[in-house]
């Protein structure tokens, strides 16, 4: 069993990375954990001004946020995983690291970091669901 | 692992069904109720009809939903309980799902309704708002 799990740092993507981690108890063989966490590319002029290094180490502290509490999860759970921080848009990547990683299911938080908590479901979600061919546990 | 499939026999439906079916091979347990919900009808339609008929209905409803969904998990050495129901769709999964404490919700992208190109089906993206139950939905 392949599970990639969605984590962008906020407490819905270590809710689902928790699920993850419970649901792994139930299954006959260890699964195999990716955490992912997908960071949205900064805009041309910013990128520009702040120079390459810097922004590498821009992307680089966000994605440690992420991943941090995720990983803190699995490892008190005694489990092991894998780990990649990607830049560009969150769905499409959720998407195509989904794809190529074969998973049987995607992980993720109904909402994100947007605290419009009035949606149903986050944007970045809906735009998983809408693309995905493949199934998404949706955890709130 | 208790899992709540929900079917409205519809495509999505099925292959919502066919994905729970697999499942069996990776988990120690899986404990499936597959839960079928008519909507109910009107009530100018009730007066005209007794209430033997609104329920003989009902369950040739239910039957037509379900018989396709039970035969794929009963292959896969799945023995669901069924639930049929009548009443407003998202409630009835939502009740069910927090009274029968349902680990997961397991629900097609979309159902019957007509607007395919809506990318979610209205049920669905309301059983999502309705709930604390994680909810698997298959496209």
């Amino acid at each position: 069993m392949k599970i990639l799990v969605a984590m962008d740092g906020s407490a819905y993507s270590v809710k689902a990375c928790r699920w993850a981690m419970n649901l792994s108890r139930a299954l006959r063989l260890p699964p195999k954990i990716c955490l992912l966490n997908a960071d949205e590319p900064l805009s041309n002029s910013v990128a520009i001004r702040i120079g390459a290094t810097e922004a590498a180490r821009y992307h680089r502290e966000n994605a440690e946020y992420a991943l941090k509490k995720g990983r803190a999860v699995l490892k008190r759970a005694g489990l092991r995983w894998t780990e990649e921080a990607r830049i560009g848009h969150p769905a499409k990547v959720i998407l195509e690291v989904a794809k190529r990683y074969k998973a049987d299911f995607i992980v993720m938080g109904s909402h994100g970091r947007t605290p419009l908590k009035s949606l149903v479901l986050g944007s970045v979600t809906s735009k998983v669901i809408a693309g995905t061919a493949i199934p998404i546990a949706v955890i709130r | 692992m208790k899992i709540l499939l929900c079917t409205d026999g519809s495509k999505n439906a099925e292959r919502a069904t066919a994905y729970v079916a697999t499942l069996t091979r990776v988990f120690h347990q899986l404990d499936v109720a597959l839960l079928y919900v008519d909507i109910p009808v009107t009530e100018r339609i009730s007066t005209l009809l007794d209430s033997d008929a609104v329920e003989q209905m009902h369950r040739a409803n239910a039957e037509a939903a379900l018989k396709s969904a039970r035969g794929r998990l009963q292959r896969a050495r799945i023995h669901p309980k069924e639930l049929i129901q009548s009443g407003n769709v998202v409630e009835c999964i939502s009740r069910t799902a927090r009274s029968g404490k349902f680990d997961l919700i397991v629900i097609g992208s979309r159902g019957h309704s007509p607007l395919v190109d809506w990318m979610l089906g209205s049920t669905t993206s309301e059983v999502l708002a309705a709930n604390k139950v994680p909810v698997l939905v298959v496209p």
